[in-house]
């Protein structure tokens, strides 16, 4: 996905994508890591390519999905946790 | 350097989200207590030496992380790192996407696959090595160079720990699905029209 095949003659990189991004690549992407230009040139590839947009969506719902697990904290516990602080002074 | 007299002002915003991550890793609200406690008695003492304008969110992860380390060390168990890395990329979209049908979307056909609990069940069966850095990159949203510090590791590491962990949650999850009947059973994936896996490049290891 993200490895541009150079040009022969050195010069300007020619990224041709293929649709086959590893887990670690999505996730790169995901969480902000790619640099430029891979990543305005692999936003350009989602806008035309429905199969690795649908795989990013899929993972970036994974992401959020965990990211929404979270643990309330019982009125009770921030209580007593919040006596243990005070006791320390 | 802080000041002691401001700790609990400084330090209160936090604590909510060091009580759930504490809840994921001890799986339970009294452990989880005693290890926000710790962190908060841990930290006090040493606030002193916090300094003042540097991260305080990570530098509480990073005495809330550690001491989940020294207390539960005897029971880490930490798998066959190749038992992980056989599990193929995309496991879990090339197994449960194609039962979300045509038009649904990929949020969709999680949405439909997964109970909450059934995603917490899955997070906190990950091995603990696995399940901090998880919890911290997708739960609590740390970038990696934050993850670094609180675990105190090369980033490098934190990208493996995560794949890793991001992995074995992924074949978690597909087994809920299967006990759902939401996707097949192991042997029959659903790649007909999954793009070819590559091999993937070495993963830098753990050290």
């Amino acid at each position: 996905m993200m490895n541009p095949d150079l040009d022969p003659d050195g010069d300007e990189p020619t990224p041709t994508w293929s649709c086959n991004p590893t887990l670690e690549e999505l996730y790169t992407y995901i969480d902000d890591r790619l640099g430029e230009p891979q990543r305005s040139q692999f936003q350009s590839h989602l806008q035309f390519c429905t199969g690795c947009d649908d795989i990013v969506h899929f993972h970036v719902g994974l992401k959020s999905m965990l990211g929404s697990c979270r643990e309330e904290m019982p009125a009770e516990v921030r209580q007593r946790l919040l006596d243990s602080i005070t006791k320390l002074f | 350097m802080a000041d002691r007299k401001t700790f609990v002002e400084d330090t209160e915003p936090y604590m909510a989200s060091l009580y759930s991550t504490a809840r994921r890793l001890t799986g339970n609200q009294a452990d989880a207590e005693d290890l926000v406690q710790e962190t908060f008695l841990k930290a006090y003492r040493s606030f002193d030496s916090f300094r003042e304008g540097t991260n305080l969110r990570a530098w509480l992860f990073r005495i809330l992380t550690n001491s989940h380390i020294n207390r539960y060390r005897a029971r880490q168990r930490r798998p066959a790192e190749t038992e992980l890395d056989d599990i193929e990329d995309l496991y879990l979209y090339r197994r449960i996407r194609p039962a979300g049908g045509i038009g649904r979307s990929a949020e969709e056909t999680l949405m439909e696959s997964f109970s909450e609990a059934e995603v917490v069940a899955a997070v906190e069966a990950l091995p603990d090595i696995y399940r901090v850095a998880v919890l911290l990159a997708d739960v609590e949203g740390f970038s990696y160079a934050e993850i670094a510090e609180i675990l105190e590791i090369p980033i490098g590491t934190v990208m493996s720990r995560l794949h890793r962990g991001r992995k074995a949650l992924q074949k978690e999850l597909y087994e809920f699905a299967v006990a759902r009947g939401l996707a097949s059973a192991p042997s029959e994936p659903h790649s007909e029209s999954a793009p070819e896996s590559v091999p993937e490049p070495e993963s830098e290891s753990e050290s």
